[in-house]
């Protein structure tokens, strides 16, 4: 979609007033930083910092500077350098969900899920066309700290041979794992490693010791980095979304500019996974508007600051394959490609306020993306030959003209029309006769035949063994904590 | 009577007017116990009740017991040592390694707003914390808070440093990711998987405990 046409709902007014309250928060209330080589380093770059109270506040003109460094875009590299993307608010590139507990399988039964679950549905992320980058969807619920971070790293670069990213823990082994990968790759340029790394600040406006010191890490390798808060509007930031938007960009611009001073002009990604709080039943419901109109805002903020965003989308609070889920499955994805999002994660398949991960919705929502970037295309190339006038010509009016004979159509019917794989279009009768199958059924026998045969691009011998050492290394030290 | 008065004021959520009509009562000489629980306690159940029929919301909700909390300051000077500590004390925490606070401080809210004494001793607490702060504060209960799969172990360790302490309190525990079997396996006495229901499940604990403690 053409840059001018993306959906907008500030206007260029408003989205002054976001930066302008960001400054003033940033400068008269700064960020929480519980790690003193992260305040050294803000200081350094003209932050007023009380080291005993790990408050740094940022001065406007030093933000303003950060901003100037930010490149306006980059290549997350995959192993398969087909797979590899450019984000830079050109296309949206979409993943699933990240750390559910439960799954419900191909058999539709909703349980905890084990590794198995994660290596399946990394599989399916590698044969599904609409997804890019890699995931595991869950965190095996008895799989502790260091073996976890070890399993979704050696998972997501074995099971799939697209893009990955880097946890917020662990990054020592993180890097290895990537740069192994690296290695036997001749696409990367010289040092680039094939990651991005995903991080959240705390609401509000703070952060812990050790994902600081991951950031740290990850940054001085030149890794690009997804800077995400999670506003909880009405509990962790404002009620207003409005108030919520000041709070998250300047948690995000707080971390931004830290990076900046750590490696001027690396990749930052400002993300959102903010809603409003729900004041009856106490969770954050990604499939609410306010977090649809956050996810906007937060691409407005970072088209301002010439920047890629990321956005949830597709994810839904209903505790089952139901209309909840596809509706709010819709409305965040569509939303999502509209705005110029450029990563979202959390992400296709999620149900149950992100403890649930569907094998089916991950099929049904890659459709939705489908059906989604279809609308977002538009009319596409508007010019006498889509205008037509010749063939309405050639047809004439009445009967009995028609234009399915004509070579028009048959030049241009595929490129415009969005062809469903699993959304039923058949009248009644004949779908009765061919079984009554629903998109779920559709989704769930395209689940299984997918998992029964499609097999992820291999890594070289040598590399898998090294891999497999540090996962084999993890869950020796699990074992012996 | 006035005593309804207190509990009207405190469910039109009227700081003020709780503070004006309870220190009236005092200098009238109304029961203490009889302000504490008919009028302040008793109007916190019913803004209970009217959450969970829906009525109330957070927010409100807790701004009724700010407001109640502004009558029972006045109240706390002529407490006799029985009434003061009748309802009991819980210790709250978020376990090792789990910086997640929304739930672990609504459950604390609300807690304080039935009536407990409430030690909240923050995200990230340690075993020995716990077991320090139970301790020191002669807790009836004690309530564990883990959103992560990777610090729910943490919850088992921390029981059985309660236990190995000698410490007799009751345990329960909560979180997103946390169900009624896992609190079983672990040892804990309770589970909710929502903070009006640890309010209730306290209450049930504390009474096992014999009330006050
Ligand atoms: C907000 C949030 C955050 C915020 C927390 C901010 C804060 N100040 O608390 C931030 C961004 C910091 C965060 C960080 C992380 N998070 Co988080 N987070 C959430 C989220 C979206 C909502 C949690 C919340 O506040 N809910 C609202 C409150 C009110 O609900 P609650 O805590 O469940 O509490 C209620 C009940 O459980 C109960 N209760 C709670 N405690 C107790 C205690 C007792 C005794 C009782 C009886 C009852 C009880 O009463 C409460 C009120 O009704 C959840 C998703 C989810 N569905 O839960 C993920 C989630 C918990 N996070 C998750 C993860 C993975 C992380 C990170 C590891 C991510 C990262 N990239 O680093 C870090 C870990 C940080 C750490 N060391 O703790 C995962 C956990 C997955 C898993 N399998 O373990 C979840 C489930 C999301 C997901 N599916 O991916 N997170």
């Amino acid at each position: 979609m053409a840059p001018d046409r993306h959906l907008t709902l500030l206007s260029e007014e408003e989205v002054e007033q976001i930066h302008a309250a960001t400054l003033q928060v940033l400068e008269e209330v700064g960020l929480w930083l519980p790690n003193r080589e992260v305040l050294e380093i803000l200081e350094g770059a003209g932050a007023e910092v009380d080291f005993e109270k790990h408050v740094a506040r940022y001065p406007a003109d030093m933000v303003t500077a950060a901003i100037g460094r930010f490149p306006d875009g980059f290549t997350w590299y995959a192993r398969n350098p087909d797979h590899t993307i450019r984000i830079d608010g050109s296309r949206t590139h979409f993943s699933m969900p990240d750390s559910a507990l439960n799954v419900i399988g191909p058999d539709g039964k909703h349980r905890p899920g084990v590794p198995r679950d994660g290596e399946d549905i990394c599989r399916l992320c590698d044969a599904l066309p609409n997804m890019a980058v890699a995931s595991t969807g869950i965190n095996p619920p008895d799989m502790p700290g260091g073996l976890l971070e070890a399993w979704h790293t050696r998972t997501m670069f074995c099971s799939s041979s697209k893009a990955v990213f880097g946890v917020s823990r662990e990054v020592d082994m993180v890097l290895e794992m990537a740069r192994i990968v690296a290695d036997t790759c001749d696409h990367l340029p010289e040092g680039v490693l094939p990651l991005v790394a995903i991080m959240n600040p705390f609401s509000p406006l703070y952060n812990e010791a050790d994902q600081l010191a991951g950031m740290l890490k990850y940054a001085r390798k030149g890794v690009p980095i997804s800077i995400s808060p999670e506003v909880q509007a009405g509990a962790t930031g404002p009620a207003t979304v409005a108030g919520a938007l000041v709070q998250q960009t300047a948690e995000f611009l707080g971390h931004a500019v830290l990076v900046q001073c750590v490696q001027p002009g690396l990749g930052v990604i400002y993300g959102t996974v903010s809603s409003v709080f729900d004041m009856k039943k106490m969770i954050l419901p990604y499939g609410a508007p306010e977090a649809d109109i956050l996810a906007v805002g937060t691409v407005q903020m970072a088209r301002r600051y010439g920047i890629p965003a990321r956005n949830t989308g597709g994810s839904s609070d209903a505790n089952v394959l139901d209309m909840q889920a596809g509706a709010e499955a819709m409305m965040s994805t569509l939303i999502a490609i509209l705005a110029g999002a450029s990563f979202v994660l959390h992400g296709a398949g999620e149900l149950e306020n992100t403890m649930a991960v569907s094998y089916e919705k991950i099929l049904l929502d890659d459709e939705i993306i489908d059906m989604s970037r279809r609308f977002a295309r538009g009319l596409g190339v508007v010019d006498a030959e889509t205008l037509a006038v010749d063939v309405i010509k050639q047809v004439g009016c009445g009967p009995p003209g028609q234009f399915l004979q004509q070579p028009h159509t048959f030049s241009h019917f595929r490129s415009e029309q969005f062809m469903p794989r699993l959304f039923v279009r058949d009248m009644y009768s004949n779908w009765e006769k061919a079984g009554r199958q629903t998109a779920e059924q559709r989704a769930a026998a395209e689940v299984e035949r997918i998992l029964a045969t499609h097999r992820p691009e291999p890594l070289p011998d040598a590399a898998q063994k090294e891999i497999d050492a540090i996962y084999h290394a993890a869950e020796k030290a699990a074992l012996n904590k | 009577m006035a005593v309804e008065d207190i509990s009207r004021a405190v469910l039109a959520f009227n700081l003020a007017g709780v503070t004006e009509l309870v220190q009236k009562e005092i200098d009238a000489g109304t029961d203490i116990d009889t302000i504490l629980n008919e009028a302040l306690i008793g109007a916190m159940d019913e803004v209970g009740k009217r959450f969970s029929d829906g009525e109330l919301y957070v927010p409100e909700m807790l701004m009724a017991a700010q407001t109640m909390k502004a009558g029972l300051a006045l109240l706390k000077p002529h407490l006799t040592g029985d009434s003061a500590r009748a309802k009991g004390t819980v210790v709250i925490g978020t376990v090792k390694g789990d910086l997640h606070d929304i739930g672990k401080n609504l459950v604390a809210m609300m807690l304080e707003g039935a009536g407990f004494n409430v030690v909240d001793l923050g995200v990230d607490v340690a075993a020995e914390t716990f077991v320090q702060a139970a301790g020191d504060n002669g807790a009836g209960v004690v309530a564990l808070s883990a959103l992560l799969t990777t610090t729910m172990p943490a919850m088992e360790g921390t029981i059985k440093a309660l236990q190995e302490a000698g410490l007799t309190v009751k345990i329960m525990v909560g979180g997103a990711p946390v169900t009624s079997g896992f609190a079983d396996r672990i040892g804990a006495q309770g589970f909710s998987a929502d903070a009006p229901g640890a309010v209730e499940l306290a209450r049930k604990l504390m009474a096992a405990q014999g009330g006050s403690s």
